[in-house]
C-alpha cells in the first residue's frame, strides 16, 4: 500500500459503517481505523517527501478520451494537507464518538464523514486538474449531507442548501476554468500545466480563466462576498463544524490557491484580485465576529477572517508569502479545531452557546476553560503560541509587499486593524464565557465533560504550544517542503523562529494586542447601534434576495409560458418566426430586383374580392352562416381566377369542392357552439394586429422571393409527353392518373382511410335512433325536383367521367358532381337526420373504390410492367363513335367511387349527431 | 451482400418483426381472466396481459440493442452491402450508436410499462406494439439520409407516440394527446414545407446531394439562396419542436404530464434522442456549407439562442413546479438545451458529435431511471405526484428513494455518475469550439438544475409527511425494479468507467465532408 490508497481507503471506507453497525461494530471504530491507517501510510512517506522534498507520482488512465486520469501526486503541499485532514479527522472521530448521542452516531454520520475525508484527500493529492474537480464536487455533496445531519431542523436544511449552492456555483466555475486551462495547455496534468505556465499567463483568455478558478477557490473558502454561507453552516453538529470549517473544506479553497500558485500567480491581476479579496474578507470577518452572540457564530466569522488572511498572503508577491500562508493554514487548523471542540463541550454541558447567557464557566469547568483560553490566545496571536508565529510572518510580508494602489501603508495598516479586531473578539470569547458571575438559568448544571470528549482538545492545544515554542524543530521541514512544492522553486532561506529581534512586526503585534483589549473594553461606546443593524448578514440577505428574485422571475415566466394559455404561446412563437424570418429574409430581399410584376386588372380585382370576402369570414366568425357565405365568395373568386387563367379543370374542381364543402358545412352548423367572447384588452389587440401584420409580411416576402427567382418549369415536359406517353389530351388528367398515378392512388387511399376514421369517430357519438316525430316534412315539390336533378347530375357525371382523359373532367370531378346530386336528394328527404341506411355500409364502397383503383396497377404488374402502367384500347361503339378506352379509366372509376362514398359517409353521419353537448355518460 | 444488409439492419428488422408479432399476440392472445377491466370498457384480447407483453417488448428491444452492439463490433463500414441502402438509410457508426441508445431507452420504458399498466389497471396492451413501431421509426429517423425517408420515419415515430400519450382515457391525457398531436403535426408540416423548398432549390432529396448543391449555390447570389434560407428556418423549427427546445416546447409539460408515465419516459428519451440524431445529420450534411455554419450567416446563432432559452427558461420554471413529473418534463427541456450547446459546438469542434451521442446516452439512462423511480414510488390510487407525496419516502421505501436519488444526481451532473461525464464532455467540446458564453450559461444552469433535483432528495430524506396527508405507497413490481436496476448499473458504470463508451462515441460521426 502506498499513498495512492489514501483517498480510496476513505471513500470505500465510507460504505462500511452502515453495514458494520448491524454487526454491532461501533462505526466510530471503523472511521477511526481508516483515519489511523491513512495517517500511518502518510507518515511512512515522510523521509522522501518532507525531508528530501521529493514529489511522488502515480498515474492510472481513467478516461483518456477526456484527458481525465487518476493521477495522484504527493508533495510537501499535499502532505501538509493530508496530515491535517487525517490528523484532525482522527481527533474529530474520537470527539464525535462521545459528543453525539448513541442513536445518532450511525453510518449516516460516519459514512458521509469518511466520504468527505476521502474527497478531501483526493483534492490534496490530485495531479490531474479534472480529477481535482471531481473530488471537489464530492466534497460539496458529502458536506451537504454532513451539514444537514440534523435534517428535521429547518436551519440545518437551509444552511446545507446555501452551502451547497454557493460552493456548487464555485465548483462549476472551477470546472469551466479547468477545462479552459486544459484547452490552452493541452493537458490537465499539473506537471504539464506548470511547465506551460508562461503560455497560460500570456494567453488572451488568462483573465477569464483566472476569474473562474478564483471563483471556485473563493466560494469554497468563504471569501467576501461569498462568506455568508459559512456562519449558516454552523447548524451542523459541532464535530462537523470543527472538521469542515476549521481544517478541511474551507481550507480546500486556499489549498487550491496554493496549487494554482505556480501557474496562475505572479501577475498584476492575481495580485489585485486575491490581495483585495483577502483583505476585505479579513476585515469584514473579524469585524462581524465581534458582534456574534453564538459561540460557534463567533468562531465561524473568525474563521472567515483567518481564511481572508491566508488568501491575502497568497496574493502578495513576496517570496516568503506562500510560506507564511501555509504556516497559518496549519496553525489556524489546529487552534480553530480545538476552539470549535471546546465550544461544543460548552454547548454539550450547559445546553446553550449563547454568549449572553454564558458566564463564569471557569469555576465549574476549569480544565476546559484553560484549554479554550490557550487556544483563543493563539487565535489572538499571543507569543509562545503558534498563532503568534504566523501572524508575525504575516506582518512582515505585508510590509515587504508591493504598494497597493500606489500606497504602501494600506496593507500593514489593514493587517494591524484586523489583528486588533481579532484580539478583541478573542478577549470577548474568553471574558464572557469563562469569567464574571456564575451563569443562571442554564438547562444543565455546567461541569467538566467526560474524559474522552476533552482529549482531542487537549492534544490540539498541546500542539499549539509545542509549535509555538519550537517551530523549526516541529514543522520547519514540513512547511519548507510544502512551500517549495507550492511555488515550485527555490525559497530564500528563512527559519521560522519565535524571536526575530525587536522589529516593526513586533511593534504591530504589540499595537494589536493593546488595541484589541481597548476595543473590547470600549466596544459598547465604539459600536453603539451597529449590532442591531448587523442582525442579518448582508450576504445572506443578498443570497436570499437572489433566490427570491429567481423564484419570482420563474413564477412570472411560468405564468407567462404556461400552456393553458395557448394564445400566449402562439404569440411568442409567431413573434420568433417573424424575427427569424426578418433576420434571414431581409438581406436576401435586398439582393432581389423587382421583375415581371403583372399589371392585369382582372386579376387584381379578383384578388381584391377574395381578400374582401376573407375579411368577412374573419369578422363574422361568430355567425357561422354569414361566414360560410363569405367563404363561398372566396372560393368563387379563386374559381374565376382559375378560369381566367385558362385552367378549366382546376376551375371545375374548385367549384365543385366549394359546393360540397358548403353543403357539409351547412350540415355541421347546428353543431357549432357559440364562439367564446373576445376578452382581449385593446393593447393586446394592437399587439396581435402587429403580429398578424408581421407574419403576413414575412409570408409575403417569402412568396415574393420564391416567385422572383427563375426556376426551370417542368410544365413543358408534361405538355410534350402527354399525348405520346399518356394517350390523352387533358394534361391535368393524364398527370393525375398516369404520370403521377401512384400519388393519386396514395391520396385516394388516404381519403378512404380518413373517411373510415370519421365514420368510426362519429359512430361512437351518433344517436342510435332519431326521434321520428320530430322529423319535419319537406315540400313535395322539392323532392320531385331533386330527383330530376339527381338524374341530371348522374348523367353529367358519366359524361365528365368518360371525356376526362382528353377534355376537362375525370374521376374526381365526376365523383364530386354525382355527390352533389346525391346530397341534394338526401337533404330534400331528410333535412335533420335519420339516415336512409347505416353509413357504415359506405365503408364497403370505400374499400371497393381503393381496390378498383389498384386493379389496373396490379394488372400491369401481371403483364410484367411497372405498377400502374397504363394500357389502351380503342373501341368503336354504336352511336357514340370510337371510344378510347384505357386502363386508367378503371383507375379513375376507383377515384370516382371513393369520392362519392366519402361524401355520402360524412353527410348522414353529421346528421345523426346529437345536438348540443354530449352528456357525461355519452362522453365516457 | 444480402447478409451484410440483413445483419447491418438487424436492429431495425428485429424490432419491426417483434412489433408485428406482438401486435398479433395482443390481438389474438387469450385475455387474462384476472386482469379484465372492471370499468365495463370494451376490453380487447390483450387485456390483463400488460406484464407479459411488456416483457416481450422489452426483450425485443434489448435484443435490438444487443444487435446494435454486434453491428458496431463488426463495424458498419465493413458491411459493404450496406451501401445498398444509401442514400435512404445511412447505416454508419453514428446511426448504430443512436440505435443502441434508442433500443435501450425503449426497452427500459417497456419494462416500466409492464409494471405500470398492470398496477394502474390500464388494460391497453397496444402500448407495446406502438412503442416498438415508434422505435422503428426513430431508428430509421436516426439513419435517414434523404428527405422523404426522413419524413416518413419522423411520422412513423410520432404517430405511435401521439397514441401513447392518449392511452389513458382521462380528459387530461386526451387533452395532452390532442395538443401534442396538433403541435406535432404543425411541426411536421413545417418540416415538410422546408423539405419541399429544399427540393425546389437544389433538385435533390438526399442530404449529401443537397449539401453539395447548396455549396454550389454559394454566396447567396444564386437563385436558390433565399429558398435555402427559408427551408433552413422551417427545418430548424420543425426539429426544435421535436427536441422540445424553448420556445417550441409548449406542448412538452402538458404532454409529459398527461401521458402515462412510461410513455412520458419513452418520449423523453427515445423521441428526443432520435430528433437530435437527425438534427445533427441534417445540419451537418445538408446545411454543412461553410457559409451556413458560420456564426455570421448561418444556423449557429439560431441554435445558440434556442439553447440558452431552453436551459434558462426550463430550469427557472422547473424549480417552481409542484408536480415532480412536470418538473422532470421541464428538466428534459433543459437537457435539450445542453445538448443544443453541443450541436452548436459541432461547427468548430470535431469532438462535439461524440459528445452529443454520449450525452444522449447518459441522459437516456438517467431519465428513464428517474421516471421509473417515480413510478415505483407510487401505486394505484396512491401515486407519487407532488413533492409532498414523496416526503419521507426514504423511510418507507429506502431502495426506491436511493434509486431516485442516484438518477437525479446523474441528471444534475454530479460525479461519479453518468451525467457528470455527459456534461463534462459537452462543455469540453463547447470550450473547444470557443463557445465560452454558452459554456458559462450552461454551467450556471446546471447549478439551478442541481437546486431543484436536490429538492426532491431533500423531500425524500429530510421531510416528514404532513399529518393527515395522503401517502404515496410504493408499488411492488419486478418489471419496474429490473428496469431500475439496469438503469442504475448503467448510470454507475458510465460514471465510473466511461472510457470505452466515450471512445466509441468519439468515432461515431456523421462523416461530413
Amino acid at each position: 500500500m502506498n499513498f495512492t490508497w489514501l483517498p480510496w481507503l476513505a471513500l470505500f471506507g465510507a460504505l462500511l459503517p452502515g453495514p458494520l453497525r448491524r454487526l454491532r461494530i461501533d462505526p466510530a471504530l471503523v472511521a477511526g481505523a481508516v483515519a489511523t491507517l491513512g495517517l500511518g501510510l502518510l507518515i511512512r512517506t515522510t523521509p522522501e517527501v518532507v525531508v528530501l522534498g521529493q514529489t511522488l507520482k502515480s498515474s492510472v488512465p481513467w478516461v483518456p478520451s477526456l484527458g481525465l486520469a487518476i493521477s495522484l501526486r504527493l508533495d510537501g503541499l499535499g502532505f501538509l494537507m493530508c496530515g491535517l485532514i487525517l490528523g484532525i479527522g482522527l481527533l474529530v472521530v474520537l470527539y464525535a464518538r462521545y459528543y453525539l448521542k448513541p442513536e445518532e452516531a450511525t453510518g449516516r454520520f460516519y459514512g458521509p464523514l469518511l466520504a468527505f475525508m476521502g474527497a478531501m484527500l483526493g483534492i490534496a493529492l490530485s495531479e490531474n486538474l479534472l480529477l481535482l474537480v471531481v473530488f471537489w464536487e464530492l466534497t460539496s455533496i458529502s458536506s451537504f449531507l454532513l451539514i444537514s445531519f440534523w435534517q428535521f431542523s429547518t436551519d440545518a436544511r437551509r444552511g446545507a442548501r446555501m452551502a451547497l449552492t454557493v460552493t456548487g456555483l464555485g465548483g462549476l466555475a472551477l470546472l469551466a476554468g479547468v477545462i479552459w486551462i486544459g484547452q490552452i495547455v493541452g493537458s490537465y496534468e499539473l506537471t504539464q500545466v506548470i511547465e506551460h505556465a508562461d503560455v497560460l499567463k500570456a494567453h488572451p483568455h488568462y483573465p477569464a480563466v483566472l476569474c473562474l478558478v478564483l471563483l471556485g477557490a473563493f466560494t469554497k473558502s468563504a471569501q467576501f462576498p461569498f462568506h455568508f454561507w459559512l456562519p449558516h453552516a454552523m447548524a451542523a453538529p459541532t464535530p462537523v463544524s470543527a472538521y469542515l470549517h476549521s481544517a478541511t473544506m474551507v481550507k480546500a479553497g486556499v489549498f487550491l490557491l496554493a496549487r494554482c500558485y505556480p501557474f496562475l500567480a505572479g501577475t498584476e491581476l492575481w495580485f489585485y484580485l486575491v490581495t483585495i479579496t483577502g483583505m476585505l474578507t479579513l476585515l469584514i470577518g473579524s469585524f462581524l465576529a465581534l458582534f456574534q452572540n453564538d459561540l460557534k457564530g463567533l468562531l465561524a466569522y473568525s474563521t472567515v477572517s483567518h481564511l481572508g488572511l491566508i488568501t491575502l498572503l497568497f496574493g502578495l508577491d513576496t517570496d516568503l508569502a506562500p510560506k507564511a500562508a501555509l504556516l497559518h493554514l496549519l496553525n489556524h487548523a489546529v487552534f480553530k479545531a480545538s476552539l470549535f471542540m471546546a465550544a461544543g463541550i460548552i454547548d454539550h454541558e450547559t445546553g446553550t452557546r449563547d454568549l449572553r447567557r454564558l458566564s463564569g464557566l471557569f469555576k465549574p469547568m476549569p480544565v476546559t476553560a484553560t484549554l479554550a483560553i490557550v487556544a483563543a490566545a493563539s487565535m489572538a496571536g499571543i507569543p509562545l503560541l503558534n498563532g503568534f508565529l504566523s501572524k508575525e510572518m504575516f506582518f512582515t510580508e505585508t510590509l515587504d509587499a508591493d504598494d497597493i494602489f500606489g500606497r504602501s501603508w494600506i496593507l500593514p495598516v489593514g493587517a494591524t486593524l484586523a489583528s486588533v479586531l481579532s484580539v478583541a473578539y478573542s478577549v470577548r470569547f474568553v471574558r464572557q464565557a469563562f469569567f464574571g458571575p456564575p451563569a443562571t438559568g442554564l438547562e444543565k448544571t455546567p461541569h467538566e465533560p467526560p474524559r474522552w470528549l476533552r482529549v482531542p482538545v487537549e492534544l490540539l492545544v498541546l500542539l499549539c504550544i509545542a509549535i509555538g515554542v519550537a517551530p523549526a524543530l516541529l514543522v520547519g521541514d514540513l512547511i519548507h517542503a510544502a512551500a517549495s512544492a507550492c511555488v515550485q522553486g527555490e525559497l530564500p532561506p528563512y527559519t521560522i523562529a519565535l524571536w526575530h529581534g525587536f522589529n516593526t512586526p513586533l511593534v504591530m503585534s504589540i499595537v494589536a494586542l493593546i488595541g484589541g483589549i481597548l476595543v473590547y473594553a470600549r466596544r459598547e461606546r465604539l459600536f453603539r447601534g451597529v449590532e442591531a443593524r448587523l442582525s442579518v448578514s448582508q450576504g445572506r440577505r443578498a443570497f436570499e434576495g437572489i433566490v427570491a428574485a429567481l423564484v419570482g422571475s420563474s413564477q412570472r415566466l411560468e405564468r407567462a409560458l404556461r400552456l393553458d394559455q395557448v394564445t400566449t404561446h402562439l404569440r411568442g412563437l409567431l413573434a420568433c418566426a417573424v424575427l427569424v424570418s426578418a433576420w434571414l429574409l431581409l438581406p436576401a430581399l435586398a439582393r432581389v430586383s423587382p421583375t415581371n410584376t403583372s399589371g392585369d386588372l382582372v386579376l387584381w380585382v379578383l384578388c381584391g374580392v377574395a381578400l374582401f370576402a376573407l375579411a368577412g369570414v374573419l369578422l363574422k366568425s361568430e355567425r357561422p352562416l354569414t361566414a360560410i357565405v363569405y367563404s363561398s365568395i372566396v372560393g368563387l373568386a379563386v374559381t374565376l381566377t382559375f378560369a381566367y387563367l385558362s385552367a378549366p379543370d382546376l376551375a371545375l374542381t374548385q367549384l365543385l369542392v366549394e359546393l360540397v364543402a358548403i353543403l357539409l358545412l351547412l350540415a355541421a352548423v347546428p353543431h357549432f357552439g357559440l364562439p367564446p367572447r373576445d376578452k382581449r384588452s385593446s393593447p393586446v389587440r394592437a399587439l396581435d394586429g402587429a403580429l398578424a401584420l408581421g407574419v403576413g409580411g414575412a409570408v409575403t416576402i417569402g412568396c415574393w422571393l420564391m416567385l422572383s427567382t427563375d426556376v426551370a418549369s417542368i410544365s413543358r415536359y408534361f405538355l410534350e409527353k402527354s399525348v405520346p406517353l399518356g394517350q390523352g389530351n387533358n394534361v391535368v388528367n393524364v398527370i393525375l392518373v398516369d404520370f403521377r398515378g401512384f400519388d393519386t392512388f396514395g391520396e385516394v387511399t388516404v381519403l378512404a382511410i380518413a373517411s373510415l376514421g370519421i365514420l368510426a369517430l362519429f359512430d361512437h357519438l351518433a344517436q342510435r335512433q332519431a326521434p321520428s316525430d320530430l322529423r319535419p316534412r319537406t315540400p313535395l315539390f322539392l323532392q320531385s325536383v331533386t330527383k330530376l336533378l339527381l338524374n341530371l347530375a348522374l348523367l353529367t357525371a358519366v359524361f365528365l367521367f368518360l371525356r376526362g382523359h382528353n377534355a376537362p373532367g375525370g374521376g374526381f370531378i365526376a365523383g364530386l358532381t354525382a355527390a352533389v346530386g346525391l346530397v341534394f336528394v338526401y337533404q330534400a328527404r331528410n333535412p335533420t337526420g335519420a339516415p336512409a341506411r347505416r353509413p357504415a355500409s359506405m365503408s364497403r364502397w370505400l374499400a371497393a373504390g381503393v381496390l378498383l383503383a389498384a386493379l389496373p396497377g396490379v394488372a400491369a404488374m401481371l403483364f410484367g410492367r411497372a405498377f400502374l402502367t397504363a394500357g389502351h384500347v380503342h373501341l368503336p361503339l354504336p352511336l357514340v363513335g370510337e371510344v378510347h378506352l384505357s386502363t386508367v379509366l378503371v383507375f379513375d372509376l376507383g377515384v370516382f367511387v371513393v369520392v362519392v362514398a366519402t361524401v355520402l359517409a360524412i353527410l348522414p353521419t353529421l346528421g345523426r349527431l346529437p345536438l348540443g353537448k354530449p352528456t357525461a355518460e355519452e362522453e365516457r | 451482400m444480402t447478409f451484410d444488409v440483413v445483419y447491418g439492419l438487424s436492429p431495425l428488422l428485429v424490432v419491426a418483426l417483434g412489433a408485428l408479432l406482438l401486435m398479433l399476440a395482443e390481438a389474438f392472445g387469450k385475455p387474462n381472466p384476472q386482469g379484465l377491466a372492471p370499468t365495463g370498457e370494451v376490453s380487447d384480447a390483450g387485456a390483463g396481459r400488460a406484464g407479459e407483453l411488456g416483457m416481450g417488448a422489452a426483450v425485443v428491444l434489448f435484443v435490438g440493442a444487443a444487435l446494435s452492439l454486434g453491428v458496431w463490433l463488426a463495424g458498419p463500414d465493413n458491411l459493404v452491402g450496406l451501401e445498398l441502402t444509401r442514400p435512404y438509410l445511412i447505416w454508419d457508426r453514428f446511426t448504430v450508436f443512436v440505435c443502441f441508445t434508442l433500443c435501450l431507452g425503449g426497452g427500459l420504458s417497456c419494462l416500466l410499462a409492464g409494471g405500470y399498466l398492470t398496477e394502474h389497471e390500464i388494460d391497453r396492451a397496444e402500448f407495446f406494439p406502438l412503442v416498438l413501431f415508434s422505435t422503428v421509426g426513430a431508428m430509421a429517423l436516426a439513419a435517414a439520409g434523404e428527405l422523404l425517408t426522413l419524413f416518413v420515419a419522423l411520422e412513423t415515430m410520432s404517430l405511435g407516440v401521439y397514441a401513447l400519450v392518449g392511452l389513458r382515457r382521462t380528459p387530461r391525457s386526451s387533452e395532452a394527446a390532442l395538443k401534442y398531436f396538433l403541435l406535432g403535426s404543425f411541426a411536421a408540416a413545417l418540416m415538410l414545407f422546408g423539405a419541399a423548398l429544399l427540393y425546389g432549390a437544389t433538385g435533390r432529396t438526399d442530404l449529401a446531394g443537397i449539401g453539395q448543391a447548396i455549396a454550389a449555390i454559394g454566396q447567396g447570389e444564386g437563385p436558390g439562396a433565399a429558398q435555402v434560407l427559408i427551408a433552413l428556418v422551417l427545418v430548424v423549427v420543425g426539429l426544435a419542436f421535436k427536441v422540445s427546445a424553448v420556445p417550441f416546447h409548449m406542448w412538452t409539460p402538458d404532454a409529459y404530464e398527461g401521458a402515462p408515465t412510461p410513455a412520458t419516459s419513452y418520449m423523453a428519451v427515445a423521441v428526443k434522442t432520435a430528433a437530435f440524431a437527425v438534427m445533427v445529420r441534417v445540419l451537418l450534411i445538408a446545411f454543412g456549407d461553410e457559409r451556413l455554419t458560420s456564426w455570421a450567416s448561418g444556423w449557429p446563432p439560431v441554435l445558440a439562442t434556442l439553447a440558452v432559452a431552453s436551459m434558462t427558461v426550463a430550469n427557472l420554471v422547473a424549480g417552481r413546479q409542484s408536480s415532480v413529473k412536470r418538473m422532470l418534463a421541464y428538466s428534459s427541456i433543459a437537457h435539450a438545451g445542453y445538448a443544443l450547446v453541443a450541436v452548436v459546438a459541432t461547427i468548430r469542434s470535431p469532438a462535439a458529435e461524440g459528445s452529443i451521442l454520449f450525452y444522449l446516452l447518459t441522459y437516456t439512462v438517467s431519465t428513464a431511471g428517474a421516471f421509473g423511480a417515480l413510478i415505483l414510488c407510487g401505486s394505484r390510487g396512491k401515486e407519487a405526484v407532488s413533492y409532498e407525496d414523496l416526503a419521507g419516502i426514504a423511510k418507507r421505501h429506502p431502495a426506491a428513494a436511493m434509486a431516485f436519488s442516484l438518477f437525479l444526481l446523474s441528471l444534475a451532473g454530479v460525479p461519479p455518475t453518468a451525467g457528470f461525464f455527459g456534461k463534462l464532455y459537452v462543455f469540453q467540446a463547447a470550450i473547444d469550439a470557443e463557445l465560452y458564453v454558452l459554456t458559462v450559461v450552461g454551467l450556471l444552469n446546471s447549478l439551478v438544475g442541481a437546486y431543484y433535483y436536490l429538492r426532491v432528495i431533500v423531500f425524500m430524506y429530510m421531510r416528514e409527511p404532513a399529518p393527515g396527508a395522503t401517502l404515496a405507497v410504493p408499488m411492488r413490481s419486478g418489471y419496474v425494479a429490473s428496469a431500475l436496476v439496469i438503469a442504475a448499473v448503467l448510470v454507475i458504470a458510465l460514471g465510473v468507467l466511461p472510457n470505452v463508451t466515450l471512445e466509441w462515441a468519439a468515432i461515431a460521426t456523421v462523416g461530413r465532408s
